[in-house]
């Protein structure tokens, strides 16, 4: 009787830890693969940043450069192309790390720019880009 | 003159002989000839020319960075040719001026002369066609 139980105990003692281990090994495997996959993440969010980064000077001396054009009415139409290309880069490249007030103003940008060509103020499209050329320019991002 | 003032004052005279019509700016990809010079100083060794094909055929690769040939623009001046080199990512916008085999080439960047690029961009795009603005005269009776 007493050799039977002492079996029966061990070896639902020792099936039992060898669940428990097992459990503790997916849980602890899962918990790892999920940290892998954030700081892979973070790593691939932070490098695609600083490459971008590299080419803030040129973005920011088109918007400089757009802003002049448009203000000396030298606009048309067939520039709206090459100004989406600019801004889908800062979009593409900064929104990450851009602070909340300017991503609503590029969405809002580019947004405004499907707009019929007839109906773009002009006015409120360099008061945004001028918006965004300051935040490009000082620097002021977050979590650079 | 340091150089830098000297280039500003180059792409100026551009814009202003572009804006006044006596210099008459075509799309890259109405001469085969100069893609050609592009592609081939870009050409790769021998081992790794099965990797050209993976650039695709309206874009040619100049000093590491993608253009797309459909929005570059040239113009020729007796002896020299001048490039406007227009991308997708990474650099927009590259002045690319040399003789007519391309090397030696000086070539003006947008992370410095970005200003000075967009006000060419706008006045060589002021010489085509815009539709928009066809679009609105016709509504207002003007064509």
């Amino acid at each position: 009787m007493y050799r039977w139980f002492i079996d029966t105990f061990s070896s639902s003692f020792v099936v039992s830890l060898s669940t428990c281990l097992s459990l503790f090994g997916f849980v602890f495997s899962l918990y790892a693969a999920i940290k892998t996959y954030k700081i892979d993440n973070k790593l691939i969010k932070y490098k695609k940043s600083q490459s971008f980064l590299k080419e803030k000077d040129s973005i920011v001396k088109r918007l400089e450069g757009y802003i002049d054009v448009i203000s000396n009415n030298d606009f048309t139409s067939n520039l709206i192309p090459d100004l989406i290309k600019t801004l889908s880069a800062i979009k593409n490249g900064y929104n990450s790390i851009l602070p909340l007030n300017a991503k609503w103003k590029l969405k809002h940008l580019l947004r405004y720019l499907e707009k019929p060509y007839k109906d773009i103020n002009f006015q409120k499209m360099i008061n945004k880009l001028a918006y965004l050329l300051g935040i490009l320019d000082s620097g002021g991002f977050i979590d650079e | 003159m340091s150089k830098n003032e000297k280039y500003v004052r180059f792409i100026d005279d551009i814009c202003t002989s572009t804006d006044a019509g006596s210099v008459k700016w075509s799309y890259l990809e109405d001469d085969d000839s100069i893609i050609n010079i592009f592609k081939k100083l870009n050409s790769k060794p021998k081992y790794l020319s099965a990797f050209d094909s993976l650039l695709p055929m309206d874009t040619i690769e100049f000093q590491g960075y993608k253009f797309k040939i459909e929005t570059s623009y040239f113009f020729k001046d007796s002896e020299y040719i001048n490039v406007l080199l227009s991308g997708e990512t990474g650099k927009l916008c590259l002045l690319v001026t040399a003789g007519m085999s391309l090397r030696n080439a000086v070539v003006l960047d947008d992370s410095v002369y970005g200003v000075e690029l967009v006000r060419l961009l706008a006045k060589i795009k002021k010489q085509f066609p815009d539709p928009e603005s066809y679009i609105d005269k016709v509504i207002n009776g003007e064509a």
